[in-house]
């Protein structure tokens, strides 16, 4: 299972930044963090965000889109990409973050984590009925994450629904059987979802478009940084990912 | 971003506006009057209200310019009654066909065979206003038999529906059976009507069906229905079989109201149109015409006083389109991906996050003749498998020996795994069965219309949905099948739909 993915042990950064957000002095910082060893295979990701000042404010509404061009599995413009295996990860820090730190903020938000879990919730039918911190027919990663504290019980408990189906917990909805996920695969989601789903400040969507709504002003500050982080793994394995980072004020 | 305080007031005076005239059945003259003489000013209303009153016919009408967002059943029906009004429509649809989840396929089966993948059925009596355009185009209906002579598998075993009611008979027997007043009732009444028995006598309070609040029950929004039928003196046996202990009063007297005034509480049919229910989408758009862009999906809106403009891509370019109102006939979903300036009032973000639709896979077999005849069977089978909830025959009227069977299992469902079930819990002869073709539509995973038939509203929030689900912001209206006060999808879409253009007419 393990070899399955080297992408996470060999764990490159991808980053390009969003040049606009900063001054261009800063410019050549940012490029050091294009150094990144990205093998020639790895899929080309592209997020872009529409931006007409330095800063978004509060409680707006941002567009994005997704491009993803791999060698072998194609090109998201001729729909070539599944868009359910394209991922925004949406990281609020509740600071100003300064490029010198973005970083050290990025690998503190992504350590750890296991990106197993979420590949293979994009290559399974699961986010047809479910998404991270909303709610669609099923319970939300947060909702499930609030009733199942992350121990290997639960993990357990959530395995066996995720195989056998599930109905009568979450209303009237039902939850069809898995029997193509095995038990690991189901245990790394299962694990994904638990962690991912407690993460308050961290938010997941797939797809190749749409509009992250930035959070109302919170009280005690006045600015604060989103790191988006949009990612596509291929078919062969390969990891591309694309950073851009919102300063909010 | 801070809602502009003037969008805010509009919004708040459209709620008003809405229990004024629901409250005191106003009409609009006297509406008109009232809220000037209140010094609300002009600035609220749209300019187009200022004209003299519609119904003295010998004025001339201002025609307004539409922008329709969607071309689902809610789209194409209010497109045309704007039209038929004499306004100015257009409809912007993302995908590249229109009828929303009103999908009837006749592609991969054979010998003229066709299914519903989407909306399968309407009612008689109810659906007032889809009825209303099959009489205006002559539609043919079909009498839909889906749910007569099933058989269910509960617990390893097949039970006939006289089975099931005498397993159930049994039950409230052992829990001490029910009272001499429930007897009474069931001696003249279906059992399913029992409900009836303790919630009629608190419906005649109702006047509005559109109106939940105000009829002396706003407080029981938060106690369980359960707890009415026990006031009233439900035996335990009636407790158990009527539940309700998580539905809210004043939710289920309301929606209880609406089903009797709409006649569908007690027995009903149901029925079809024959060739598919997406004949009426069909029909909509030959008259709508090229007033329908496909492939065009909006992006966002900014509105005003002065009136809407959207940016909208179409053929791979941005553009922008401005008109005086926008219906918005889009599906949850696809409005929350949309960029609203001014943002929606907190009370229509709350729902939109709140809401969510029933999503099904509907899988189809084609076989190549009615096999379970031979097994002396009905087909209209219930199998309570995890990927095969129901099964039934469709299309029945095609002349041919062969037939279309629709299942419906939970979203995500593989089809293949759907026929596995059905062989294996077919309650005849196995080697009789002759499905030759499975097709599957899973609309879990569907881009545009991702689900159809919204769920029901959360007990003691009903305040939170009611009534800004309907209300429009500004410009801007709503309908879809989500925007009733019932979700049957096909009927709450028309009524909806008519009910937005009536508004637009009427701004």
């Amino acid at each position: 299972m393990k070899n399955r993915f080297p992408f996470i042990t060999s764990a490159f950064i991808g980053i390009t930044m969003f040049l606009q957000i900063y001054p261009t002095e800063e410019a050549t910082v940012i490029n050091t963090y294009n150094e990144y060893e990205m093998s020639e295979s790895s899929p080309i990701v592209n997020l872009e965000i529409r931006q007409e000042s330095d800063f978004f404010d509060w409680g707006s509404q941002v567009r994005y889109s997704i491009n993803v061009n791999d060698e072998t599995d194609g090109d998201s413009r001729y729909n070539e990409i599944n868009s359910n295996e394209v991922f925004l990860e949406i990281d609020f820090v509740p600071e100003p973050v300064n490029s010198h730190d973005i970083q050290s903020v990025y690998e503190r938000i992504n350590g750890g984590k296991n990106l197993t879990g979420l590949i293979l919730l994009g290559r399974s039918s699961c986010f047809g009925c479910h998404a991270d911190k909303s709610n669609k027919i099923g319970p939300s990663f947060s909702e499930i994450a609030g009733s199942y504290t992350n121990n290997t019980a639960n993990i357990n408990k959530l395995v066996n629904s995720i195989q056998h189906g599930s109905a009568g917990v979450w209303g009237q909805a039902e939850m069809p059987a898995n029997p193509d996920i095995s038990q690991e695969e189901a245990s790394d989601i299962a694990g994904y979802i638990l962690k991912q789903g407690a993460q308050e400040y961290s938010r997941i969507s797939p797809g190749l478009e749409g509009v992250i709504r930035i959070m109302d002003k919170p009280p005690d500050i006045d600015e604060g940084t989103y790191i988006l982080t949009a990612s596509y793994t291929s078919s062969a394995q390969k990891r591309g990912e694309d950073t851009v980072v919102l300063k909010i004020k | 971003m801070e809602i502009p305080g003037q969008a805010r007031n509009d919004y708040y005076q459209s709620i008003i506006q809405y229990l004024e005239l629901t409250l005191n059945n106003m009409d609009r003259k006297q509406f008109l009057k009232k809220t000037s003489l209140a010094g609300l000013g002009i600035s609220m209303l749209p300019y187009s209200v200022v004209r003299p009153d519609i119904n003295q016919a010998a004025n001339p009408r201002i025609k307004k310019k539409v922008i329709v967002a969607g071309a689902g059943i809610a789209g194409l029906c209010c497109a045309y009654e704007l039209m038929k009004l004499g306004h100015e429509v257009v409809v912007l649809e993302a995908s590249g066909r229109y009828g929303g989840t009103v999908l009837s396929v006749h592609d991969g089966l054979s010998d003229g065979l066709y299914a519903d993948f989407g909306a399968e059925n309407f009612t008689k009596p109810g659906y007032e206003n889809y009825w209303k355009y099959i009489d205006e185009f002559n539609l043919p209906v079909i009498p839909y038999l889906h749910r007569e002579n099933r058989l269910t598998r509960r617990n390893e075993e097949w039970l006939t529906r006289e089975e099931i009611l005498n397993n159930r008979n049994e039950e409230i027997k052992n829990s001490g059976g029910f009272n001499e007043r429930e007897l009474r009732f069931l001696s003249d009444n279906p059992s399913s009507n029992l409900e009836h028995l303790y919630l009629d006598p608190y419906l005649e309070n109702f006047t509005d069906e559109y109106q939940p609040f105000g009829a002396g029950y706003d407080h029981l929004d938060d106690v369980p229905i359960s707890q009415i039928y026990e006031k009233e003196g439900a035996s335990t046996a009636a407790l158990e079989m009527l539940g309700g202990r998580n539905t809210s009063s004043l939710y289920k007297l309301w929606q209880t109201y609406i089903m009797k005034k709409r006649g569908y509480w007690g027995d009903f049919d149901l029925y079809r149109l024959k060739g598919g229910n997406e004949v009426l989408p069909k029909v909509f758009a030959k008259h709508l015409g090229t007033r329908i862009r496909l492939d065009c999906q909006i992006l966002s809106i900014d509105h005003g006083e002065e009136g809407v403009t959207i940016t909208y891509r179409e053929f791979g370019e941005e553009k922008k389109m401005s008109a005086d109102f926008l219906a918005n006939c889009l599906p949850i979903p696809a409005l929350k991906s949309l960029i609203i300036t001014p943002d929606l009032p907190s009370e229509k973000k709350y729902i939109f996050n709140e809401i969510t639709y029933a999503q099904t896979t509907r899988v189809i077999f084609q076989a190549r003749s009615e096999f379970w005849k031979e097994d002396g069977l009905s087909i209209n089978l219930t199998f309570n498998h995890p990927a095969l909830r129901t099964i039934w025959q469709v299309a029945d009227e095609v002349d041919t020996e062969r037939v279309a069977l629709m299942a419906k299992a939970p979203g995500g469902t593989n089809p293949l795994r759907t026929l596995e079930a059905f062989k294996e819990y077919y309650p005849g002869q196995k080697s009789n069965i002759n499905i030759e073709q499975t097709l599957v539509k899973d609309w879990s995973a569907d881009r545009f219309a991702p689900g159809c038939e919204r769920s029901g509203f959360t007990r003691g929030n009903l305040s939170k949905f009611w009534p800004h689900l309907i209300l429009p912001f500004g410009r801007i209206h709503f309908a879809g099948g989500y925007a009733d006060n019932r979700s049957w999808g096909m009927e709450a879409a028309t009524n909806s739909a008519n009910r937005v253009a009536k508004e637009i007419d009427q701004a």
